[in-house]
């Protein structure tokens, strides 16, 4: 970690307290310095998508700081194909909690949030964001909007946090055993429609279905694209990184349908076709999210010639066609097949699924510091997929607070399975 | 059948005959669960598990309340156990949500029919609706908050002055009785809406109704219950505390019975408080009345010709302190002694020791009160009150404008609030871990081979700001030991200790609500690098007495003075 971004961090947590304004400016000042550096001075070593990819997380981490008025808070998993037909710009937890990260100052927010009276065992992406807020230095979005699936820190968050901001909320709970049961499906679409009603009313708008429509239809070429990523990366070997990896998240998420999806998804697949057949790397499948803020992750997977990085569970959790004509019929369905609903054993038939079919040599299992049903599965997903020869690393660690890993055990463990992996090949 | 949620449809398994119980075990340990399951998730989760492990009979039932208890369901399924999980809604509000769990319920009846070869009996069902509960009539104390074990809460009430409701999550159980209908989805309909329109717990959508628990004239205090790796309730808990008046306590448990000790002197202290807060004000000024401020101790005790004594003694971890003062309040002598493995006779011995530089007996002792861990055991006491009663006393009578104590001992620390009138407000303590105790600092100097006195001076000589950053006192000496190897100088190390001790105990005490003057008390007072590092973090002056060690016995011997 550079020297200047730890004083930058340092500035920004010192302020917070006092002039929460001047900690916001110079977040955005130092947000809008790297948007730069990534679109001009990217690292070498990365693919083109990979660079757009950057700049374009960049823009929408920065949008809601200095546009709060057009701005929704929401949960990774919320369908903001809503919020795109609506003209809405999302602000999600994980992706502002990892900035503050890169500021080097999720430190200074999760102490604050802690002071406040939020629980230390709480997902640190949930009480970054929280201390943000708290501490008045994130501005006051127009409203908030969240689904209660797969994360219980949604309920804490959200509910604090348009207590605090007194904004509207909006909450979309999506049952987690019934994938295929059409009242589930029922109940969760009526929810959307409510929601549409919450987004109307919110912005004084009637709600554009038309809008909506065209949204689903570049979702659905993107998952196209997508689809035929994945075959691509099933034989190849495809430089990836840490970061690239978490950057693919607001894509396959957040922004999925919007016109900057579309066009990240088309790069990602041509950047693929350019690239010749595997070369013998060890891949490894990822399942959450990832400590991409770590040196030492970084250097083992970054630009290796020895690692293929192959993709986050959470980047195909739920890739399904969408029916236009019945918009919010199948975004419920879409949402409610996500594989990190349910049963751990589901999650983990998707990732045995995806492990064969990757060609994954072995499973890194992220347990991300506070996340319940990650942690809680973590033996399960383990014993299934080694039950059908895929080795499983369980790594317990942290995404987004720097301070609570310890960084040479993990290390020392994630090198020992890679060692492992190798001689196996 | 056993069940953990009380949205669980307990009534419709008495319509089947089953008799539901609620599934509530104390846990000695995790030795099976954490074969199964991450020891980060919520701690009634693994001891559901080890329990099953340990002794598994019944089936159970198990709603999708929490992420934990959802993969502990998992987890028992894999282990071949007859586990049933229902879908629980969050809205608790909306005809959706409602249509949603009838449909859940009509499901469980369809599943049960088939597995018991029994048809459901309506009959059944209703007259199951009757169960009277103890009903409290005056003033009590709530217990709210995540679900208790039943020692626990056994615990509460036998300490209790008052009579104690179970308001936690599994503790108000209470579902209306539907309308009489034979049709079985209308009633079931109706009693998916009767299910969900109980007081809620936390996890649903709307809460407005947990209002109730707290608008209620008979309260007089609240221990907040909390389960550890459950981070549902810990909110609710602050926003309570700062908006209700009366007392409320936070206690936290790994649903084990591990902290037993700990938990009582919080509870001491906390119905201390109540009753003091109702009945003992008034009288508090007079008896503070006229005190000066930051004077020496030697000062206040001067040997007068009053025949009236009064001792005080602490029992800590680390060492046992005697204080003995006059009717006057004078201190007319202290001793402070180790701790030695039975604390009877290290009481004795300070006392001795105290007696033995004034030339009195113990027969001119007119009473004694022990505070500290080992209070109870020493027979010659005439009461015994927690050290966080005692510490105030101590702490007030010395300078009465302090509002925040800060008491660093060998193996615990507290930051305990006072009002102008030096009754506590608030307190809090470190959990079951050594960092932010005098204890950590041993470890510390160890590993840089220094000794106490060096650790206090080198704090006060360092250049270089260096972050100690793991919370954990281990990982913290092997951070520490790798300072070393990268050639930090020492000073600059304590410093950097001395800091995360300051700021472990002032997020401890929620930096916001601490409030001037501060007075810090207990052995690692005497470390002047620590007593800085607070006073940078706080930005303010912090005084320390000149016997930092006896404020707690003082206290003791002043409570002595009053009863």
């Amino acid at each position: 970690m550079s020297q200047i971004i730890k004083k930058f961090g340092q500035i920004v947590g010192s302020n917070m307290e006092k002039h929460p304004k001047r900690s916001l400016n110079l977040l955005r000042f130092g947000y809008a310095y790297s948007g730069l550096q990534m679109k001009y001075f990217p690292e070498k070593y990365l693919l083109p998508n990979q660079v757009y990819s950057s700049v374009v997380c960049n823009r929408l981490i920065r949008y809601p700081l200095s546009n709060p008025e057009n701005s929704a808070v929401v949960n990774i998993f919320f369908p903001c194909e809503l919020l795109h037909a609506a003209g809405i710009r999302p602000e999600f937890v994980e992706g502002f909690a990892g900035y503050l990260n890169g500021a080097c100052c999720e430190r200074y927010f999760i102490d604050y949030i802690e002071n406040v009276g939020m629980p230390k065992t709480l997902c640190s992406y949930h009480k970054a964001l929280l201390g943000a807020a708290f501490s008045n230095v994130l501005p006051k979005p127009k409203f908030i909007m969240f689904t209660t699936m797969i994360c219980d820190a949604n309920i804490i968050t959200f509910r604090a946090l348009a207590d605090f901001w007194k904004i509207p909320l909006f909450t979309v709970d999506i049952p987690g055993n019934s994938s295929n049961d059409a009242e589930a499906i029922s109940y969760v679409e009526e929810q959307l429609k409510q929601a549409v009603t919450f987004i109307e009313e919110n912005t004084n708008k009637k709600f554009d279905y038309k809008k909506l429509k065209e949204v689903i239809r570049r979702e659905n070429r993107s998952t196209m694209l997508y689809k035929e990523y994945l075959k691509e990366l099933s034989s190849k070997d495809i430089p990836n990184d840490v970061t690239s990896e978490m950057y693919k998240l607001f894509f396959t998420h957040i922004l999925n349908g919007s016109e900057e999806a579309e066009k990240y998804f088309e790069m990602l697949l041509d950047d693929a076709k350019k690239i010749e057949e595997a070369n013998g790397r060890i891949r490894i499948l990822w399942c959450h999210t990832l400590p991409y803020w770590q040196k030492s992750m970084k250097e083992i997977f970054n630009n290796s010639e020895k690692y293929q990085l192959l993709c986050s569970d959470m980047n195909f959790d739920a890739i399904m066609e969408l029916d236009e004509d019945k918009p919010l019929r199948s975004l419920a369905a879409k949402l409610l097949n996500n594989h990190g609903l349910g049963s751990a054993e589901r999650r983990a038939g998707k990732l045995l699924h995806m492990a064969k079919y990757l060609n994954a040599d072995g499973v890194i299992y992220f347990n991300h510091w506070g996340c319940k049903k990650t942690l809680g599965g973590s033996g399960i997903t383990k014993k299934i997929l080694e039950e059908n020869g895929i080795p499983v690393l369980v790594l317990d660690g942290d995404g987004c607070d720097r301070e609570n890993v310890n960084d040479g055990q993990m290390t020392t463990r994630l090198q020992a399975f890679l060692e492992i992996l190798e001689k196996r090949k | 059948m056993k069940y953990a949620c009380k949205y669980t449809p307990i009534e419709l398994l008495a319509g089947f005959g089953m008799k539901a119980e609620l599934l509530n075990p104390t846990a000695e340990n995790y030795e099976l669960s954490d074969q199964y399951i991450h020891s980060n998730v919520c701690s009634y989760s693994r001891s559901i598990i080890e329990e099953r492990l340990r002794d598994c009979c019944v089936p159970i039932i198990l709603t999708s309340c929490c992420d934990s208890i959802e993969r502990a369901g998992d987890v028992l399924k894999t282990l071949g156990q007859e586990v049933y999980i229902l879908n629980l809604p969050h809205h608790n509000d909306n005809c959706c949500s409602k249509l949603l769990y009838q449909k859940e319920l009509l499901k469980l009846i369809d599943e049960l029919s088939k597995a018991l070869n029994r048809e459901f009996d309506v009959e059944k069902f209703y007259d199951s609706f009757d169960y009277g509960g103890e009903e409290i009539s005056g003033p009590y104390v709530s217990v709210m908050g995540a679900r208790i074990n039943s020692d626990l809460l056994e615990l509460i009430k036998s300490e209790s002055p008052l009579p104690v409701k179970n308001n936690t999550c599994t503790g108000i159980r209470s579902v209306e009785k539907p309308p009489q209908t034979d049709d079985i989805e209308e009633l079931m309909a109706l009693y998916s809406d009767a299910l969900l329109s109980q007081i809620p717990c936390i996890r649903m959508s709307d809460i407005s109704k947990r209002r109730d628990l707290i608008e209620d004239p008979n309260l007089r205090g609240i221990i907040y219950n909390t389960v550890n790796f459950c981070d549902f309730y810990t909110f609710e808990y602050s926003k309570l505390k700062s908006a209700l008046d009366v007392p409320v306590l936070k206690i936290e448990t790994d649903y084990t019975m591990l902290a037993t000790e700990q938990i009582k002197t919080r509870l001491g202290a906390f119905y201390e408080n109540m009753i003091t807060k109702k009945i003992k004000t008034p009288t508090c000024q007079t008896y503070y009345a006229g005190t000066d401020t930051r004077v020496a101790l030697n000062d206040r005790s001067p040997m007068t010709s009053s025949h009236i004594y009064y001792a005080g003694i602490d029992t800590g971890s680390t060492s046992t302190n005697a204080v003995i003062i006059d009717d006057k309040k004078n201190i007319i002598s202290f001793a402070i002694v180790p701790t030695g493995v039975k604390v009877a006779e290290s009481a004795q011995k300070a006392l001795d020791e105290a007696l033995r530089k004034t030339g009195l007996e113990i027969g001119d002792i007119s009473k004694t009160v022990a505070t500290g861990y080992g209070r109870a055991r020493i027979d010659f006491r005439a009461e015994d009150v927690t050290e966080i009663t005692c510490h105030a006393k101590g702490a007030y009578f010395l300078n009465p404008k302090v509002r925040t104590i800060i008491d660093i001992g060998g193996q615990d620390s507290k930051v305990i609030r006072l009002d102008e009138k030096g009754n506590v407000t608030d307190f809090v303590m470190n959990d079951k871990c050594a960092a932010g105790t005098g204890r950590f600092i041993e470890m510390m100097a160890q590993s840089l081979q220094l000794s106490l006195e060096e650790m206090s001076s080198y704090g006060l000589k360092w250049d270089e700001d260096i972050a100690i950053s793991s919370m954990c006192s281990v990982f913290a000496q092997s951070e520490v030991v790798s300072l070393i190897a990268s050639d930090k100088k020492l000073e600059d190390i304590v410093h950097g200790i001395n800091n995360s001790i300051a700021s472990k105990i002032v997020a401890l005490g929620r930096r916001g609500k601490l409030e001037r003057e501060f007075i810090m008390t207990g052995g690692v007072a005497r470390n002047i690098g620590v007593v800085r590092a607070f006073e940078d973090k706080l930005d303010a002056e912090i005084i320390v007495p000149e016997e930092p060690d006896i404020c707690g016995a003082l206290g003791a011997a002043l409570i002595a003075s009053e009863i």
